[in-house]
């Protein structure tokens, strides 16, 4: 899904649809498994958390530090995870 | 009176990009991982915006993308047609904002955040991915209706099978049209 065209016309409401059950539960996001990602994607996925957030829904964002896109996409999100009080990125 | 009209138009594109994406990883294969993930994602990310943005001009119909190995660099060349000139602006500010950055983490973050305050904005965060992600220092040239976005990486040390034996070619190289060039029609 992640080399769709537009990667975000399949995301954004399905995962927008999951934020109602997810209410008064733990998130975590787990990227370890991800072979690839490509940029058109991480709009949606910020998004989502984003709206976690406001939900005030406690999230975790895992990324594999062994992997070095990786690190750096969880390097990136943990400086923007500051303005999210309920997103951590271990 | 029947009238029919079947057209065959130019389709699996993104199968193509995912081919061209293994292709690129096989032929790297000898670089560190690190290299051949740099690699492979900058040649995803411009082809992907040659796909979104490229038009196919009337001299320059398909896309042409150019992986080049060499001792002590890596380049990924990938050229498209243009019809119009002034949606370009945008990508000429863009590269040229990369360029003159001297904290490219910096810019791939601010874009994320942007990205985070208005999510009505497109993302458009594939060129500062290749230079930040991966390392690559980026360029266009415009030639009439040709388009050609290059992401150069130098490498500090030259990659292991340059020092340790002697080819006759000095670089290995592919190169791809990866937008079908015709599309039938009967």
């Amino acid at each position: 899904m992640s080399d769709s065209r537009d990667p975000s016309t399949h995301l954004s409401p399905f995962l927008s649809s999951l934020i109602p059950r997810l209410k008064s539960r733990e998130v975590v996001i787990d990227f370890r498994g991800f072979e690839y990602m490509n940029s058109a994607t991480v709009s949606p996925l910020i998004n989502f958390v984003k709206s976690l957030n406001a939900e005030g829904i406690p999230t975790s964002l895992l990324f594999d530090p062994t992997v070095s896109w990786q690190k750096i996409n969880a390097q990136c999100m943990r400086a923007i995870a500051r303005t999210l009080p309920h997103v951590q990125v271990p | 009176m029947t009238q029919e009209l079947s057209i065959r138009l130019p389709g699996g594109i993104w199968k193509r990009i995912r081919d061209l994406r293994k292709q690129v990883n096989e032929m790297s294969a000898t670089l560190s991982v690190e290299l051949r993930e740099a690699l492979v994602m900058a040649t995803t990310e411009l082809v992907e915006n040659a796909v979104k943005y490229g038009e196919n001009a009337p001299l320059f119909e398909d896309i042409a993308v150019h992986v080049t190995l060499e001792p002590t660099s890596l380049t990924v060349e990938v050229c498209n047609g243009v019809v119009e000139r002034q949606p370009l602006q945008e990508l000429f500010e863009r590269i040229d904002e990369i360029r003159e950055s001297v904290d490219r983490e910096a810019l791939y973050t601010r874009r994320l955040t942007e990205i985070l305050s208005d999510p009505t904005r497109p993302g458009k965060l594939g060129l500062y991915r290749v230079a930040f992600e991966g390392g690559f220092d980026l360029d266009c040239v415009l030639d009439g209706q040709k388009l050609c976005v290059r992401a150069k990486r130098e490498l500090v040390l030259p990659w292991q099978p340059f020092i340790s034996k002697t080819t006759d070619s000095p670089s290995r190289s592919i190169a791809s049209p990866a937008r079908p060039s015709s599309a039938g029609a009967a």
